[in-house]
């Protein structure tokens, strides 16, 4: 097999949805803004207690940057733009930006997390946001029909040093007992590994508020703040899924979630030109009685979705050639082929990854 | 930026690969399953890498900034009728390709991160630096307090009475540089010979699941 090596697109699915993002710059809390729903939320870059909108605007163009991470992704400078931008903005972490005083903001203590200009806050929001958009994205290719049928099963593991690691087998514990172990691998648990069908409702339970203060609502990595685990793609190699006999069908979630209530969100106490500016970002809004929905924008999202799954579907219908395949899946398990030789481009150094490949039956 | 390695079989593809690859009309189907396996190994591969590869942070005493980690999640992958293809982002793997030179752009020079504190932050950061000259083209950002421009040093003005301080011993904080040539490093992505293993697993599983939509399981 050649591989080619072409430098090319700048463009990534996680970059797209970075780029589809509108702002929603708040003056609510961290408490408040978790009674947001979730889908306006995977929409908008937020920032707790972040009320000017050049900042967030800020945020935004660095995030993209950073998923992009070409020339300028460097997130040493774009922390350094960020507080500088700041400092423009006349910032000041006991006073905040201009106007937050009015809005009664509490000061923040300079260097702390609540300090917008303090590396541990840009840190977070930058690292957090990258890593939501990033599992975002697995998860919607990990759903797919082709990564359903070769890895049913996701295992999380750590992917980086954090300094206070949390004790990960525990919650494990903790949020499958919460779903009854309902697709999730005892027997891998017992050997201290962490692994699941991908449609479980752990991953829900793992990132759920409900079970774990620091963790994110959501059903990807990472799951919480500051945490470095990942999803490692598995076969079902503890056999105690029964994923080989019965399969596991595609979930469509982008199904799910049209029958979701259109999420709702009040904009008394915003400004009018803040209004107007939502309206103008997010896109799909609708504005009635003091509300805005997305309602229309998840519907749409939705439809698209199962529009191009059906185009898939029937395309591999009208591609395969059932007469001749037959015959040469015939000619092949009688072994009439005999093994051709790999061509290596690299001479590896050592074989890095290994596969399982497993004889037909 | 991103790099995009694109996985096409040749008549020297594995049997499973080679048996399938030469009687469909369409392969988007088993390109699919090419795309997503090699997806999956590849951020898996570059995830077991990040973790052994912390050289710079560790010769410093520095905390990792888990970098390659973050890269490795934004891996994806795409497929066509014609080829699957695997996207992984950031500059760092330009390296695979061959040397990379990593000149300075908007300013006159790179800033090298020479301590524990410099490391994973950029020199705009720090409001206290002033630059130090070593002799010999050597030149580095340290401290204000430390810093002793000129040579007056060697003319015989001695530093505490020419600045009102003791001699000190600076610490860089950051080493400037014009230019610098980081070597090729192709083990930050996987091998041809991993793409190939990647393939066959994904053709097997293609191979069965065809069997298995036409009732032909056992034969």
């Amino acid at each position: 097999m050649q591989i080619a090596l072409p430098y090319g697109s700048t463009l990534t699915e996680a970059f797209k949805l970075a780029k589809e993002r509108g702002i929603l710059p708040t003056w609510m809390g961290t408490a408040e803004l978790r009674e947001l729903e979730t889908a306006l939320k995977e929409r908008a870059v937020f920032s707790a207690r972040t009320t000017h909108a050049d900042y967030l605007q800020a945020l935004r163009t660095a995030i993209n940057k950073l998923i992009e991470s070409g020339y300028g992704g460097a997130q040493s400078e774009l922390r350094a733009g960020l507080k500088q931008m700041l400092a423009q903005l006349g910032y000041d972490p006991v006073t905040g930006f201009p106007g937050d005083q009015e809005l009664g903001i509490p000061p923040a203590e300079p260097g702390s997390l609540r300090d917008l200009s303090s590396d541990r806050r840009i840190n977070l929001i930058l690292d957090t946001q990258t890593q939501l958009l990033a599992g975002k994205g697995q998860q919607q290719r990990g759903l797919e029909p082709a990564a359903l049928d070769l890895f049913p099963c996701y295992e999380l593991v750590r992917g980086g040093m954090v300094r206070v690691p949390r004790e990960w087998l525990k919650r494990w514990s903790v949020a499958a007992d919460n779903i009854d172990w309902q697709g999730v691998s005892r027997e891998a648990y017992g050997n201290l590994r962490m692994v699941a069908l991908k449609t479980s409702g752990i991953w829900a339970a793992i990132g759920s508020t409900a079970l774990f203060d620091d963790a994110l609502d959501v059903d990807h990595p990472p799951f919480a703040f500051n945490s470095m685990m990942v999803w490692a793609e598995r076969e079902d190699a503890w056999g105690d899924m029964g994923v080989k006999s019965e399969g596991q069908r595609a979930k469509s979630r982008r199904a799910d979630a049209a029958k979701l209530p259109a999420p709702v969100k009040s904009v008394n106490g915003l400004d009018r030109d803040f209004i107007e500016s939502l309206n103008k970002k997010i896109a799909g809004v609708e504005s009635r009685d003091g509300k805005l929905t997305i309602g229309s924008t998840v519907q749409s999202a939705v439809e698209r979705a199962l529009e191009r799954r059906k185009a898939r579907v029937n395309a591999l219908e009208a591609a395969l050639d059932a007469a001749v395949l037959r015959v040469e899946i015939n000619a092949f398990t009688r072994r009439e082929h005999t093994p051709k030789r790999v061509e290596v481009v690299h001479q590896p150094p050592g074989l890095l990854w290994q596969s399982r490949p497993r004889p037909l039956r | 930026m991103s790099l995009q390695i694109r996985i096409e079989v040749s008549d020297k593809a594995t049997p499973a690969l080679h048996a399938m690859h030469g009687k469909l009309t369409d392969r988007s189907g088993l390109n699919a399953y090419i795309a997503t396996s090699a997806e999956a190994g590849t951020r898996q591969y570059i995830t077991r890498i990040a973790a052994s590869t912390h050289e710079t942070a560790q010769r410093l005493g520095a905390a990792p900034t888990n970098y390659l980690t973050k890269r490795a999640q934004l891996t994806e992958s795409t497929h066509n009728a014609d080829s699957a293809t695997v996207i992984v982002s950031g500059a760092i793997f330009r390296r695979v390709l061959g040397p990379v030179k990593v000149e300075a752009r908007r300013s006159k020079w790179l800033t090298i991160p020479a301590t524990a504190e410099a490391y994973g932050k950029s020199a705009r950061e720090f409001n206290d630096l002033r630059v130090q000259f070593f002799g010999r083209g050597l030149m580095g950002l340290v401290r204000a307090e430390q810093s002793v421009l000129g040579t007056r040093a060697r003319r015989g003005f001695r530093a505490e009475t020419q600045y009102g301080l003791g001699w000190k011993k600076s610490q860089v904080l950051f080493w400037l540089k014009k230019s610098v040539v980081l070597p090729q490093d192709t083990t930050l992505l996987p091998d041809a010979q991993a793409y190939s293993e990647m393939g066959e697993l994904a053709a097997r599983a293609y191979l069965k699941k065809v069997t298995r939509e036409l009732g032909l399981a056992g034969v």
